[in-house]
C-alpha cells in the first residue's frame, strides 16, 4: 500500500492553533507523528516601550487560563531591574498566591480534564468520557473537585483582590495586605482540600493498578528533568535556582535564572512555529528535558512538606528511585504537587510574618536586566526584561511553560500513533489516546502561542499523493 | 419574575475575543449600573431578574451557578467558523469533548448543569465574527460594526 499521511488539525480560532500529523509508510505503519503548533508570536514586541511597572498588570493578558503566573514571574522580573527586593511579607503573600493558582490549575486539571479518561476509560464513548459523564459516575466527587477548585481561586481573590487581572505584585513587592479574617477563612478550607486530593490520588493508584500495562507502553521516553529547588533540592515552586539533570537522575546544571541563556537554548523545526528548548552542553536533541509534574518531581530529591513527602517516595520507588519516565505518571505527579500546595499553604499561613504591613520596597537601584522565574502549573516560566534608566522596555523574552514541552508532546503523540496505530483503519479510541498524550502535558497553547483557541481534533487520512481518504473529525 | 444570567467570555485585551466584554459594558450602561466591576468576576446583579457574568473564559464549576437560572444568554467571538456574522440561536445541553485542556463550550455548561443539579436554563447563544486578535482592548473596526447590530438582539430578548 502507499504512505499515508494522516493529519489531526483543529478548526483554528485565530493564527495560533496546535495540529497532529501521522505519516503512514507503506506499510500501514507510523513512520512519524509530529505535533505542530503555529504561533501567534507579537506579544514580546507588544511590550517593548512598555515600562516596567506595567509588565505585571500587561503580561497575564497574554492568556486568560494562567494570568497569576505570569504576573508574579514579571512582578519578579521587575523586582531585578529595579533593584528592589520586597520584603518578606510580600514575598510570602505572592508564594501564597501562588499556591492558590497551583491548586486551582492542578485540581481542574485532573478531576475535570484528565479524570475522566481514567476513571471512565479510554475507550469510553466520547459522549460520556468527560466530566458529565463523571458526574454521572460519582456526583459526589464531581462536587468535591469543584469545591477544590474554588477553594484555589479563593485565595487567589482574597489575596490578590480580584480573579481577574489581579493589581496585586508590583516590582519591590505587593500592594495589599492580608487580613485575618481571609487567612482563616482559607485555613478552615485546608483539610477539606487535603481530603480532596487524596481522594484523586486513591483514584489514579487504583487505576494504575488494573492499568499497568498502558502506563508501560503508553508514551514511556527518556529525557532530561527541570524544575526550581530549594538549596537542598526540594521541590520549590515559588523561588529557587533551577535544578537540570539528566535521564538517569543525576545533576546536571543547577543555576540561577539569570544565567538561564548560557545553559539552554532553542531549536528550530521547519514543521512548527514553536521553538524546541534543549540544554546547551548536550546540543538537540540529546538535551531536551521535560518540565512541570513529572519533570518536577524527578528533578527534585524530596518535598518539605510531610504528606506530600511520603506520597513522593511512594510515587519514586516506583522506579526504584530512579525519574519516572511514563508520560501517564503526569497525573499521579500533579497531585502529589497539589497535596504539596495545599500544605505549603498552611506553612505560609502560620508564619506570622505574612500579616505583616510592610509590603513594599521604594528603594532602587537600577539594574537594567532581569530575570524573574517562577513553576507555573504546568512548568517553568521565565520572564527575561531589558529596559532603559527611566524604565521603559527594551526586549522581552518569555520561555513559557509549555514551550518546554514541546518536544515532549510532540515525542508523546509519535510514541502513541507508534504504539497503537497498526494500520490505516483508525479508530476512535487512537484520538483519545493521542488526545489524552497532550493531556497529560495540560499545555497551554495560549500562553505558547500567545493566543486562544477553540481546538477541536480533525483527521485527515491522505494517501501518499496527498489524495484524502477519510475524515475524522473531533469537534469542540 | 424569571432569573435570567447574561455570561460573556472571552479576552478583552486580545482585540475581538474580547467582544462580548463589550457588549456586557453596553448593559451595564443601557442598566445604569456604572459601579459594576466586570474583572471581579462576580455575578452583578444589573436590574430586578437579570444578572451578568465576565470570565475569561467558561469552566466547568460555573455550571453550578448557571444551573440555578431560569433563562440564559451566552456571549462569544467566533473565527468564521460559523457563517453568518452574527449568530443568534438557542442552546441545548451537549458535552463536546476538546483535544486541548481549557476549552468548554456553553452546550457543554448545559450539559454539566443538567448532571449537576437536574435543571438547565433556556439558553440563546450569540455569536460574533471576530477579525482581529492581536494585543489590545480595541475592537477591529469590522467587529465594531457588528456590535449594535448584536446588543440590539440581545436587547429585544433580555432587557426590555
Amino acid at each position: 500500500m502507499v504512505a499515508q499521511k494522516i493529519t489531526i488539525e483543529p478548526v483554528t480560532r485565530i493564527e495560533g492553533h496546535a495540529k497532529v500529523t501521522i505519516n503512514l509508510n507503506e506499510a500501514g505503519k507510523v513512520e512519524h507523528a509530529y505535533f505542530h503548533v503555529n504561533e501567534f508570536r507579537g506579544f514580546e514586541k507588544f511590550c517593548e516601550g512598555r515600562m516596567v511597572f506595567e509588565m505585571p498588570s500587561i503580561t497575564p493578558r497574554i492568556c486568560g487560563i494562567c494570568p497569576v503566573s505570569h504576573h508574579l514571574a514579571s512582578a519578579k522580573t521587575g523586582d531585578q531591574i529595579m533593584g528592589c527586593p520586597p520584603p518578606r511579607t510580600a514575598s510570602l503573600l505572592r508564594e501564597l498566591m501562588h499556591m492558590g493558582q497551583i491548586i486551582q490549575s492542578h485540581g481542574m486539571h485532573f478531576f475535570e480534564l484528565a479524570g475522566p479518561d481514567l476513571i471512565l476509560g479510554f475507550d469510553a464513548d466520547p459522549a460520556t468520557r468527560n466530566v458529565v459523564g463523571l458526574i454521572q459516575a460519582d456526583a459526589g466527587l464531581a462536587l468535591k473537585a469543584v469545591a477544590l477548585r474554588k477553594f484555589g481561586q479563593e485565595i487567589i481573590h482574597m489575596v490578590g483582590g480580584r480573579r481577574i487581572h489581579p493589581n496585586f505584585a508590583v516590582p519591590g513587592g505587593v500592594n495589599k495586605t492580608l487580613c485575618a479574617e481571609d487567612r482563616d477563612t482559607i485555613l478552615a478550607g485546608i483539610d477539606e482540600a487535603i481530603a480532596t486530593t487524596m481522594v484523586g490520588l486513591k483514584i489514579f493508584k487504583d487505576w494504575a493498578a488494573a492499568n499497568q500495562e498502558d502506563i508501560n507502553k503508553f508514551a514511556v521516553f527518556s529525557s532530561g528533568y527541570m524544575g526550581l529547588v530549594t538549596p537542598e533540592n526540594a521541590l520549590e515552586l515559588y523561588q529557587g535556582d533551577i535544578r537540570l539533570v539528566g535521564k538517569d537522575g543525576k545533576q546536571l546544571e543547577k543555576f540561577d535564572s539569570n544565567d538561564y541563556l548560557d545553559v539552554i537554548s532553542e531549536h528550530v523545526e521547519d514543521w512548527s512555529y514553536l521553538k524546541f528548548p534543549y540544554y546547551k552542553k548536550m546540543g538537540y536533541p540529546a538535551g531536551v528535558y521535560r518540565v512541570g509534574p513529572l519533570g518536577r518531581l524527578n528533578a527534585v530529591e524530596k518535598l518539605d512538606t510531610p504528606l506530600a513527602q511520603k506520597e513522593f517516595e511512594e510515587y519514586r520507588a516506583m522506579n526504584a528511585g530512579k525519574p519516572i519516565e511514563n508520560t501517564l505518571h503526569y497525573h499521579y505527579a500533579r497531585l502529589i504537587e497539589t497535596l504539596f500546595a495545599i500544605e505549603k499553604v498552611r506553612v505560609l499561613l502560620d508564619d506570622p510574618d505574612i500579616m505583616g504591613k510592610d509590603i513594599l520596597n521604594t528603594h532602587h537601584e537600577f539594574k537594567g536586566e532581569g530575570v524573574g522565574v517562577i513553576e507555573a502549573p504546568r512548568g517553568t516560566l521565565l520572564h527575561h526584561y531589558v529596559a532603559r534608566e527611566n524604565g521603559q522596555i527594551m526586549k522581552v523574552n518569555l520561555i513559557v511553560s509549555t514551550g518546554h514541552n514541546n518536544w515532549a508532546m510532540s515525542e508523546a503523540v509519535d510514541s502513541v500513533a507508534k504504539t497503537y496505530i497498526t494500520g490505516p483503519d483508525i479508530k476512535e479510541g487512537l484520538l483519545n489516546r493521542v488526545e489524552a498524550a497532550i493531556r497529560a502535558h495540560d499545555p497551554c497553547l495560549s500562553c505558547s502561542t500567545h493566543a486562544v483557541g477553540q481546538m477541536p481534533m480533525l483527521v485527515d487520512i491522505n494517501d501518499a499523493e496527498g489524495n484524502l481518504i477519510k475524515t475524522l473529525r473531533r469537534d469542540a | 419574575m424569571k432569573s435570567t444570567i447574561i455570561i460573556g467570555y472571552g479576552n478583552p485585551d486580545r482585540e475581538d475575543d474580547g467582544v462580548a466584554w463589550h457588549l456586557l459594558n453596553k448593559i451595564v450602561a443601557a442598566c445604569d449600573c456604572p459601579e459594576a466591576d466586570l474583572f471581579s468576576s462576580d455575578v452583578i446583579p444589573v436590574k430586578p431578574g437579570l444578572e451578568i457574568w465576565f470570565n475569561f473564559q467558561l469552566l466547568p464549576e460555573m455550571a453550578d451557578t448557571i444551573a440555578d437560572y431560569d433563562r440564559a444568554l451566552f456571549i462569544d467571538a467566533h473565527t468564521g467558523n460559523i457563517e453568518e456574522d452574527i449568530s443568534y440561536h438557542a442552546l441545548e445541553p451537549e458535552f463536546q469533548n476538546s483535544p486541548f485542556t481549557h476549552h468548554f463550550t456553553a452546550s457543554s455548561c448545559l450539559a454539566v448543569a443538567q448532571s449537576l443539579k437536574g435543571h438547565y436554563p433556556e439558553s440563546k447563544m450569540l455569536s460574533v465574527r471576530g477579525f482581529q486578535f492581536a494585543f489590545s482592548r480595541e475592537l477591529s473596526a469590522q467587529t465594531a460594526n457588528l456590535v449594535d447590530q448584536a446588543f440590539a438582539l440581545l436587547k429585544q430578548d433580555f432587557l426590555e
